[in-house]
């Protein structure tokens, strides 16, 4: 078998099915367009979501916000968890 | 005065507070209790075939008649298992039922959400199976077929779907930093598994970026999906059991954004040393290092939060495996900063250290503060207590003696055999008689942390099993100095 250069895939990658993929270096050029797409999607989702947060002020009441998962019936200074059976 | 028009004055403001709550905690049930219930399946089913694959480690010769069982297949499967199995499905019910409560909403979706996880447990179930008959795909942490994308994909997009609907329902004006992390989980998680399963089967990522595409993969379900569900968790059950806020959420905040920025770029430190660009293999030191700064961060934020309630963990189920767990994610990614420089990775890299350390994270922190919030959970989901405290008690330290003689074991030994095989005098063959007593260690341990779940699905069979008819009154437990079953009964 001829595996010198002129035979082997374009780009050098070896899959089988890969003779099966015309204009191969096309599919390369999408796969990396889709990968930095997709890396710059997420960072810029991850940038809106930091400057919706500043926005909508989460980031000045900081003791409101800490003390948002109390409220009358679990109040702050309340334990709410025990050994079951005991007292604390 | 009510005017005569008005025959029923609206609750009091209180009532109707708790009334939400009881709502709430109800709308979670169904669902949740799927979740758990399978997850605790995996649990068992995870441990059996850890036993197995680390019996076979130091003694070939068991159960080396039955082929579906030989280690190249069992120890995936475990890993298939526990992940996919135990760590996810504990994850989405904790995130759901978190989520309800931050959001202060019911959870949508009731016939729809339940039967993910029906899904979720046939696709699991298929993923092991696939695996012990064979069909293994031999990708690290992503041993099931990538058919498996399709479904995950689908249930995935359901529970993100629920999460959106909950969080544009909200009531309350903050978002509890809580919510950041689950939406960070719920967000990256379907992501990363489809763009990895496209990445790993098909032409995209071949030769050695397939390793690349793999470890980035693998560590990001660690730090984009295990990590901030348990984080999300232990800010959530600290101040809400001890009944104190976070000390400093300016911190919790800090802590937050730098794990988004930092924690993803760490994949890379799987392959040091490897046929891979020097610079990408850097990068995933630099931001290994940088975890540092989120690590720290928490730590303090957690350890300010506790100081002077530690007496608590002597009362609270809860606090103690979440506590345990806060401390181990502080230790784990310590040694997970250092494991990634070169000159300690050298060592360590190939080694049992590696195992060690991968059980301190994703057991020491994430499974036991899993299993923290199913002990907080359960009981309001199902109006039952836990039916007894000894058997929790097996369950705590069992597993954490377990988990600790497992680590020092294999952290010695590793470190010890890194050395030896970096010296080219000492023959490989004694290098694996040398580990032998230590993987022996490995199965006591195992046997231990076995003995701890099995505790554990006692419990939460007996706490199904209370399941009554729906009980109007707190979801609460007894309030402190009464009895428990004392506020539960009799409606209010």
């Amino acid at each position: 078998m001829n595996h010198g250069p002129k035979s082997a895939p374009r780009g050098g990658v070896s899959h089988p099915g890969a003779s099966c993929i015309i204009a191969k270096g096309n599919f390369v050029a999408a796969f990396y367009i889709a990968l930095w797409g997709l890396a710059a999607l997420l960072g810029a989702t991850a940038i809106g979501a930091l400057v919706w947060a500043i926005r909508r002020g989460e980031f000045e009441q900081l003791r409101e916000a800490s003390m948002s998962i109390f409220d009358d019936e679990e109040p702050a200074g309340e334990v709410t968890d025990r050994f079951p059976g005991k007292r604390i | 005065m009510a005017s005569t028009a008005e025959t029923i004055p609206p609750p009091a403001p209180e009532e109707r507070e708790r009334l939400t709550r009881i709502q709430i905690d109800r709308s979670c049930r169904q669902t949740v209790v799927w979740y758990y219930a399978s997850a605790v399946f995996w649990l068992l089913t995870g441990s059996a075939l850890a036993l197995i694959a680390s019996i076979k480690m130091h003694t070939p010769e068991f159960l080396a008649d039955w082929e579906w069982l030989t280690f190249g297949r069992a120890r995936p499967a475990h890993l298939a298992a526990m992940i996919y199995g135990w760590g996810s499905m504990a994850g989405v019910g904790t995130l759901l039922w978190l989520q309800a409560r931050l959001t202060r909403t019911r959870l949508p979706f009731p016939t729809l959400l339940p039967a993910t996880a029906v899904i979720w447990n046939l696709t699991v179930a298929f993923g092991v199976a696939a695996i012990l008959a064979g069909y293994s795909t031999s990708i690290e942490w992503i041993e099931i077929p990538p058919a498996t994308a399709v479904l995950f994909g689908f249930c995935i997009a359901v529970i993100l779907a629920a999460s959106i609907r909950m969080f544009r329902q909200r009531e309350s004006k903050h978002t509890y930093v809580s919510q950041w992390y689950l939406f960070g989980a719920i967000f990256w998680f379907p992501l990363l598994y489809v763009s990895a399963q496209i990445f790993l089967h098909t032409p995209a990522a071949a030769g050695a970026v397939k390793a690349a595409a793999n470890w980035w993969f693998a560590h990001n379900v660690l730090g984009l999906w295990f990590t901030p569900i348990g984080l999300a968790t232990v800010y959530y059950l600290i101040p809400k059991v001890i009944g104190r806020p976070v000390h400093s959420y300016h911190l919790s905040l800090l802590g937050f954004w730098t794990l988004a920025i930092f924690y993803n770029w760490a994949g890379t430190h799987h392959l040091i040393g490897g046929p891979l660009p020097a610079w990408l293999i850097t990068v995933g030191i630099v931001g290994s290092v940088m975890m540092f700064v989120p690590v720290v961060t928490v730590a303090v934020n957690h350890h300010l939060t506790m100081v002077g309630h530690f007496h608590y963990l002597k009362h609270s189920p809860t606090l103690r495996f979440v506590v345990y767990g806060a401390m181990c994610y502080t230790a784990v990614s310590f040694q997970g900063s250092l494991q990634s420089l070169r000159s300690v990775n050298e060592i360590s890299h190939f080694t049992h250290y590696t195992i060690a350390h991968a059980h301190l994270g994703v057991y020491a922190f994430f499974t036991m503060v899993m299993f923290g919030a199913i002990y907080y959970v359960a009981p309001r989901l199902l109006n039952a207590e836990w039916h007894s405290a000894g058997w929790i008690r097996v369950h705590f330290w069992s597993t954490a003696a377990g988990m600790a003689v497992y680590w020092l074991g294999l952290t010695w030994a590793g470190w010890e055999q890194g050395r030896m095989m970096n010296d080219p005098r000492v023959p490989f063959l004694d290098i694996v008689k040398f580990t032998v007593p230590w993987l022996w260690s490995r199965s006591a341990a195992g046997v231990l942390m076995t003995i701890g779940h099995l505790s554990f699905a006692w419990l939460f069979w007996n706490i199904l099993r209370q399941r009554g008819a729906y009980l109007p009154g707190p979801t609460l437990l007894a309030r402190k100095g009464e009895p428990a079953g004392a506020a539960a009964g009799g409606g209010e």
